[in-house]
């Protein structure tokens, strides 16, 4: 508490500031002896299914940080949790704090690796160059695909598909009713569900996103006339009521009858929330999972002319078992020049190989066996 | 004198049987309870809050009623604004018990040691595990920092404006620190952020937090600091002068201690306001799982924060710990305060 | 300086007590200036900085700052406008002062008039209390008990009041996290601050004033009308103002509580409507926000900077008119 160098008058100060201080002081002694019991880290868990044994290839030991994407959050810390029960002395975190986050976060070097949604801009892109140092550069491999569901809470409604067309009425605000005939046309195959004229809310993102953007951008596609919002991460919505992050909305569909929003299908498993069965553009109707959004990843066009693995969905896929709402979410790292790169080198790969196993449990898909080779492929050169 | 009532006219009744008495009053209560009890069991409407509701209003309008035919319109509408006062009481005590009730009740699921010693890493999506260690070491160097530098500075404030502050310029201060008491918190989190966050590319830190944090605790400081300092008796100064004492030893020997309890008191209210600033943190230390025990470098939770994404992810065992960490956060808050309110008995200066 | 110059020989003999005493007062007088003076670069330097980081985001917004009702400022091409939070920001907070701007005064009457006297200064602790509760628990309260809670309210206020616009549902309309719950969530958090300055005002009416109204055979409440509310007036209309600056600034609670938009609606009890004001848009969208997007904020906060100084500036100048300072809250 001392801050004056000289002069009598400070000391005396500060003698009367401690003793105004007692409580801070005390307190400050709780806070030491709490700061004495460590750093409250959560140990090693005790059970875990998913390290399938490969004993400890790929290992390698240190710390490595990570943050970017929600969308690929949950994966990332299932992930980073069987990691490290599987290599000790490696210690990975991930933070959710949003794609353009991540992007900064490692343009800036805060975090060894960034998660993101989509492929950095000409400015990002020139700080994670930069970044890496002279003549290496930043670079994006997909790590996960995931698809972008359409979850609803409607009680007595346990199957319920819906079409592109109805999507956008419903978030334009045109439909308001669960009972609406649009709606009911495109449950007419399912045997048995009764749509109550509840009011339908439907909840969209407020903040800044890539799975509006995944949302969006298949509307776009498949309705241009009924869908009038264009695609983007920020939409101008016409009404309708918004939360924050894929978990809040979801939370919030949780807690409204007749809710209903677009977020990644981890996060409506999360919840138990149920999932609409949607019709693609090839007409037939699909269940989002693995296998079908794996099957429309696989009609995607993979660019590589950057050095990097760059991927554009087909929203509009005419593959009959695709799930059109599919994405990739990338990891963007150095090609050369990594901080603990071994370290970097041993998760990601595990993320590509022994860690897909967690994926369809937590609502992910593994990305099609094609671009998942290219990506081993690439995670195998970075240094 | 309004109209005089029918009653005033009939011969043979005293004043005292004119007026409402408390029994009386309670006798009308009771009939208003009972009358809608029965409404209530007889016809559609029911609900425990409908019920209460109905009662206020059937009340106020009965007893209004029968004072104005009895006591005349003047006491009539004393009788209604009385208990429209008394029921303004009741709409501050009914949130603040919904409130600190529903947080004890919530909060008790998930806070135990277990919380309280562990962080947030090493955790997969649907683990219900972890806690908010990190966030009371957040907190408490946070919040240390900020009084560190509000108090010292804000005594020197006070002391300028009481003391030595003469013309345009202590009136200048004086009304600057009034108008900083009505600072958005969050706009004293934008000016940390805009000034050192990414200004002098310190990045978020503690000490980024303490300094928003300061902002904010400084008018506190220097309000309280210097009515109590206004309330020293000038004999006192005057006696300490007498002793040859010069003025800067008469502040910090006899002027200070004497307003001791009264700015500690002071102080810690503008602590307890600060403890459960969430705006300025999101901005200035930002959110982590991790527990930082560096006050200066790095991202830092505190509790505040921590219940803030915690809301965010919206899951069930989020909410547990949102609770959980709301119910610590109060307790901390409601000790500093109480015991501030405590430490006034103690203080020898009396307002008046 | 040309005080030594000045000081006679025989003071030299009058030993160095004098001169430490110069010194030490000198000093001292220095360093409080000094943190007086800091104090007021301080204010000056919140609104320049926030100004250095404003004027380039706003630069590059390709509509309207003040007008868009959008907040979209990292699309290509940027556009964002503070239209629509500035109207959500002045219609919570006036809604939240109208709702407990009677309740606050009522509060200050009963301590200062009503209470029984033994309990005046505890049940003005408890009052104070309110605003000891943080504002993120008022959040997580609003959003997980009143909210669902208020259903019913806000549908008989619809069913029965759908007439006035205000309480219009309209055919999409969805009670619950609305902007009524919202403000009354502000109003809560307003209340113990506009109740605590009025107290104070109504506590420094002179007891003779009124003893010399019930000396007249006045009741209670006409006893108030002549005796206690013209003495305290402006210092009740300032108490108001004050709390309006905190209902304005207010963020998490609001965030939390709030469905978001950037409506402009006056359908307060319809949650698909929603709203929004600068502070909880600042709070929801930082996060996720790129490089301008977060200097966009940081302009939107400079306009809530300017609008709570003047609001405050002006509250602090009715409350001094008034007679006293209110007491710090």
């Amino acid at each position: 508490m001392k801050i004056a160098p000289d002069s009598n008058s400070m000391e005396e100060l500060t003698v009367k500031v401690t003793r105004t201080g007692q409580l801070a002081g005390l307190t400050l002694v709780g806070a030491l002896a709490l700061t004495a019991c460590g750093s409250g880290n959560n140990g090693t868990p005790t059970t875990n299914p998913s390290a399938s044994g490969t004993g400890s290839a790929g290992c390698a030991t240190g710390s490595l940080s990570g943050q970017g994407s929600t969308f690929q959050a949950n994966a990332e810390l299932q992930w980073a949790k069987d990691y490290a029960a599987k290599c000790s002395g490696a210690s990975v975190t991930y933070e959710g704090t949003g794609s353009g986050a991540g992007k900064t976060a490692f343009g800036n070097g805060t975090a060894e690796f960034g998660g993101t949604d989509s492929l950095p801009k000409p400015e990002e892109q020139a700080a994670a160059d930069k970044r890496c140092g002279t003549g290496n550069k930043g670079i994006v491999t997909p790590i996960v695909a995931g698809a972008v569901v359409l979850t609803y809470h409607l009680d007595g409604v346990a199957k319920l598909t819906l079409s592109a067309t109805t999507v956008a009425k419903i978030f334009e605000g045109t439909i308001t009713k669960w009972d609406d005939a649009a709606i009911k046309a495109d449950n007419a195959d399912n045997a048995g569900v009764t749509l109550p004229s509840t009011t339908i809310v439907a909840v969209h993102r407020n903040d800044k996103s890539g799975t509006t953007n995944i949302f969006s951008s298949w509307l776009d596609k498949n309705d241009p006339t009924d869908w009038k919002l264009g695609a983007a991460e920020t939409l101008t919505w016409p009404g309708g009521q918004s939360a924050k992050g894929s978990d809040g909305v979801t939370g919030a569909v949780a807690g409204a009858k007749g809710g209903i929003t677009y977020t990644e299908l981890s996060f409506a498993k999360a919840q138990n929330l149920p999932v609409a069965d949607i019709k693609n553009a090839a007409g037939t109707t699909v269940t989002p999972n693995a296998a079908s959004v794996s099957a429309a990843l696989g009609t995607a066009t993979v660019d590589t002319s950057k050095g990097d693995i760059r991927i554009t969905p087909d929203y509009a896929t005419k593959t009959s078992a695709a799930y059109p709402l599919a994405a990739p979410s990338y990891v963007l790292t150095c090609d050369k020049g990594n901080k603990s790169a071994a370290l970097l080198k041993g998760y990601l790969t595990y993320a590509l190989t022994d860690g897909t196993a967690v994926l369809d449990g937590l609502g992910y898909a593994p990305l099609p066996d094609a671009i998942a080779t290219q990506a081993k492929t690439q995670v195998a050169t970075l240094s | 004198m309004s109209a005089p009532s029918l009653l005033d006219q009939l011969p043979g009744l005293g004043d005292d049987t004119r007026r409402l008495h408390a029994p009386v009053r309670l006798a009308l209560l009771a009939l208003t309870v009972l009358v809608s009890l029965l409404l209530f069991a007889s016809t559609p409407m029911q609900g425990r809050v409908d019920f209460v509701v109905f009662v206020i209003f059937a009340f106020a309008l009965v007893q209004t009623g029968v004072s104005f035919a009895l006591e005349g319109r003047r006491h009539a509408l004393d009788r209604l604004v009385s208990l429209l006062v008394h029921l303004a009481l009741l709409a501050a005590v009914v949130p603040l018990v919904s409130v600190l009730s529903y947080t004890v009740y919530k909060g008790l699921k998930k806070l135990d040691g277990q919380f309280l010693t562990h962080n947030l890493t090493g955790l997969g999506p649907l683990d219900t595990n972890g806690g908010e260690y990190h966030a009371i070491i957040g907190t408490l160097e946070q919040v240390l920092m900020a009084t560190a530098i509000a108090v010292p500075l804000g005594l020197l404030v006070a002391i300028y404006i009481t003391e030595y502050g003469k013309g345009w310029l202590a009136a200048a201060v004086r009304f600057v620190i009034d108008v900083m008491t009505g600072i958005p918190s969050i706009v004293a989190g934008l000016f940390v952020f805009a000034f050192w966050v990414i200004g002098l590319h310190r990045g978020y830190s503690g000490l980024a937090a303490a300094f928003s944090l300061t902002i904010l605790m400084l008018p506190v400081v220097v309000r309280s600091s210097e009515e109590m300092i206004k309330l020293v008796p000038a004999e006192l100064r005057e006696a300490s002068y007498a002793l040859g004492l010069p003025k800067w030893k008469t502040i910090l020997r006899i002027v200070l201690p004497t307003a001791s309890a009264g700015i500690t008191t002071g102080t810690m209210l503008a602590v307890a306001r600060v403890t459960g600033e969430t705006a300025p943190l999101l901005l200035t230390s930002f959110i982590t799982p991790a527990t930082n025990t560096s006050p200066i470098a790095g991202k830092q939770t505190a509790i505040p924060t921590f219940i803030f994404s915690q809301i965010g992810l919206g899951r069930p065992a989020n909410y547990d710990r949102a609770w959980a960490a709301a119910l610590t956060l109060i307790i901390i808050v409601l000790v500093l305060y109480v015991s501030a309110r405590l430490l006034t008995r103690r203080n020898t200066l009396t307002r008046r | 300086m040309t005080a030594s110059t000045e000081r006679p020989p025989s003071d030299l003999s009058g030993g160095g007590l004098g001169a430490t005493r110069r010194v030490g007062d000198r000093v001292f007088a220095a360093l409080t200036t000094g943190a007086g003076v800091l104090v007021l670069a301080l204010i000056v330097a919140i609104g320049v900085f926030l100004l250095t980081k404003a004027i380039p985001a706003v630069q590059k917004d390709s509509a309207n700052f003040f007008t868009t009702k959008l907040w979209q400022p990292d699309n290509d091409p940027s556009v964002f406008g503070i239209a629509a939070l500035v109207f959500g920001t002045l219609l919570s907070s006036i809604i939240a002062l109208v709702v407990a701007g009677p309740i606050a005064i009522g509060i200050a009457l009963y301590i200062s008039d009503y209470a029984p006297r033994r309990l005046a200064t505890p049940i003005g602790y408890l009052v104070d209390l309110l605003a000891a509760v943080p504002s993120v628990v008022y959040g997580l309260w609003g959003l997980l008990f009143l909210a669902p809670h208020s259903d019913k309210f806000q549908q008989f206020l619809s069913d029965h009041f759908g007439f006035i616009p205000l309480f219009d549902l309209g055919r999409n309309g969805v009670v619950g996290r609305s902007m009524m719950i919202a403000s009354l969530v502000l109003a809560i958090m307003i209340l113990p601050i506009v109740a605590a300055i009025s107290r104070e005002i109504f506590l420094q009416v002179p007891q003779a004033n009124r003893e010399a109204a019930l000396a007249l055979g006045a009741t209670k409440l006409e006893m108030i009308r002549l005796a206690v509310l013209p003495y305290s007036k402006s210092g009740v209309v300032g108490a108001l103002m004050l709390g309006l600056g905190r209902a304005l600034g207010e963020t998490i609670a609001v965030a939390l509580v709030l469905s978001l938009s950037y409506s402009t609606s006056f359908h307060i009890i319809d949650a698909n409507v929603g709203g929004n004001t600068i502070a909880a848009n600042i709070a929801s969208q930082y996060q996720a926000a790129e490089p301008l997007g977060q200097r966009a904020l940081v302009a939107s906060g400079l306009v809530l900077f300017v609008i709570t100084f003047a609001v405050n500036a002006l509250a602090r100048y009715v409350v001094t008119r008034s007679g006293k300072r209110a007491a710090a809250v």
